[in-house]
């Protein structure tokens, strides 16, 4: 692809420079710590009312403080959280170029429109990957710190691993976002895709369907959805498959094709 | 006519909703030349600039620039085509010199000594670490063409070039693209609201009104728009034709206004037009006007667009 290297490149400084994809990392950085701050709660209720960080009529109902139940939160904030600040990042780095016309400067240029599509994709990834990727090592420090009890190696890795595997498979689904960004020319679109996505899991989880609607499957992998939880076909695996190719090869075709007016 | 750097034949686009945005537009701009597109808003200047550079697919007809035939992603082609479309923007988050950066990669431009060259040539040094959302509308633009430029393209596509541009600005950038065309032979095809800038810049203008070009001006046209010439208007226009003939003048019938009018644009007349009205009342037919004038480009614009009969 012709220009791919630069379009990297180029991608690579826009959002180094911009305050978006670090917002998007402070706004996950909150995930752990919340986490963290639940886990000292739980563990000793009676000085978290001391310390004013519990009402004191207030009742805190389920949930035991040890590694297991923190890494489980951890991992639902993963799928969770990133299906939102995903969204919002891919959102910014596709929907910029035309609330900003900087998409002119992009097209009749030696870069094909490909490359840069691909850019910005494979940029959105590795900045996803690498924001995820700090959520987990963070939380895995929160969790040391509060001292909880029943670790086990074994199990974390599962759930790390879990919470891994659902963060790539929310990432990969950023690809119809980035559709939606380009069709409607913008930021919003794109956003109101997500948060419509993100509502349709949630119903389809819950009538049961969650384990073959692409948006439900990375929660599910990462242990999420109650009953559902761990339910993943291969046939969900295969759709979203579908819709993360489908998506990437539809907002390139509109690159390329779509009469640019912005 | 030299080789050809734009060439369309038909070329139409008809929007969803069947506004027909340009009709069946037919250019022809050699190398070298500046070429100047005007046109009210909403004329079809930026829909052709846009098709020129593959960022709208025609309707009807085709383009082909430098030869090839006008595709969204023939690469090759775009190498060697600079262009600034609209209005001028940059990223807000990159410094001036960062902005460049980004255009010089996409370009292929790998000598980055480049970035400084432009930062110098278009007045920007005083704020090559700024943040482009910093820059007035006048430092916006010159870093658009900076963009333009940047990798020595052999056709210059511009809309708008002056656009937010102080009096100085427009006369750099004047001389900047004229010196383009004349040292290195750069085609520039441009568009302009600013009549009088034109006028000193361009070699031909096309004019283009609901869509369609309605009126080509080479270099010996708008020369002849520059020129001074007396307006002579008589009740018998025939015989005031003759009877300056006769006298040794060259009278030039105008056919394109309301009143018949004869124009004479020898320096005797222009000199001494009581001696053609005593020449005139000699021959039996005493004018009805005399009057020297100099239409402008913008004259001229405004009744072949019709702008002016609107707005009475």
């Amino acid at each position: 692809m012709s220009g791919l290297r630069a379009a990297i490149e180029t991608e690579l400084l826009k959002s180094r420079r911009s305050r978006v994809p670090w917002a998007v990392a402070i706004g996950f950085t909150i995930a752990p710590l919340v986490s963290g701050l639940f886990m000292i709660i739980l563990k000793d209720p009676d000085r978290a009312r001391q310390l004013g960080l519990l009402g004191q009529k207030a009742q805190l109902v389920g949930g035991t403080a040890d590694w297991p139940s923190f890494l489980g939160m951890l991992s639902q904030a993963v799928a969770v959280g990133g299906a939102v600040l995903f969204a919002f990042l891919t959102a910014w780095v596709f929907g910029r170029e035309f609330a900003d016309r900087t998409i002119r400067g992009l097209l009749a240029s030696p870069t094909a429109r490909a490359s840069i599509v691909t850019a910005k994709m494979l940029v959105v990834a590795a900045w996803s990957v690498v924001i995820a990727a700090w959520v987990l090592v963070l939380g895995l420090a929160v969790g040391a710190a509060v001292d909880l009890p029943g670790w086990s190696a074994a199990e974390a890795t599962g759930t790390l691993a879990g919470t891994a595997a659902a963060a790539v498979l929310t990432i990969g689904l950023q690809t119809v976002t980035a559709l939606f960004a380009t069709i409607g020319r913008g930021y919003m679109p794109a956003l109101g895709w997500a948060v419509a996505t993100i509502a349709a899991a949630q119903i389809l989880a819950v009538l049961g369907w969650g384990a073959l609607f692409p948006w439900s499957v990375p929660a599910l992998v990462a242990g999420a959805g109650g009953d559902q939880a761990g339910s993943v076909e291969i046939a969900g695996l295969v759709a979203v498959a579908i819709v993360v190719i489908g998506g990437f090869a539809a907002t390139v075709t509109w690159w390329r094709r779509a009469d640019q007016t912005g | 006519m030299s080789e050809l750097v734009i060439r369309t034949t038909g070329l139409s686009k008809q929007y969803r909703g069947g506004v027909l945005a340009v009709d069946r537009v037919d250019l022809r701009v050699a190398a070298g030349e500046i070429y100047a597109f005007l046109g009210l808003n909403g004329a079809g200047k930026s829909t052709t600039i846009r098709m020129l550079l593959g960022m709208i697919a025609p309707t009807g007809g085709r383009a082909e620039v430098l030869g090839q035939q006008v595709r969204a992603d023939a690469t090759e082609l775009w190498r060697r085509v600079g262009h600034m479309v609209e209005t001028a923007t940059a990223y807000p988050e990159l410094t001036v010199r960062e902005d460049l950066d980004v255009s010089r990669r996409l370009h292929g431009v790998r000598d980055t000594a480049t970035v400084d060259h432009m930062i110098g040539q278009l007045g920007l040094a005083a704020y090559a670490g700024r943040r482009t959302r910093t820059l007035s509308l006048g430092n916006l633009q010159r870093l658009a063409i900076a963009r333009a430029l940047l990798h020595e393209p052999d056709l210059l596509i511009l809309d708008e070039p002056a656009n937010g541009l102080d009096p100085a600005g427009v006369v750099e950038i004047r001389e900047l693209l004229r010196g383009l065309a004349r040292d290195r032979g750069v085609t520039v095809f441009m568009s302009s609201h600013i009549l009088a800038e034109v006028d000193l810049l361009a070699t031909r203008i096309g004019i283009v009104h609901r869509g369609r070009l309605i009126e080509e001006l080479d270099s010996m046209a708008l020369e002849r728009h520059r020129d001074r010439r007396l307006e002579i208007g008589a009740r018998e226009l025939d015989l005031a034709e003759r009877a300056l003939r006769d006298a040794g003048y060259q009278p030039y019938r105008r056919p394109d206004t309301a009143a018949p009018l004869l124009e004479l644009r020898e320096l005797g007349a222009l000199d001494a037009p009581d001696e053609i009205a005593k020449l005139l009342v000699a021959a039996g037919t005493a004018p009805t006007h005399l009057a020297l004038a100099r239409e402008t480009l913008e004259d001229h614009f405004m009744r072949l667009t019709g702008v002016d009969e609107a707005a009475a």
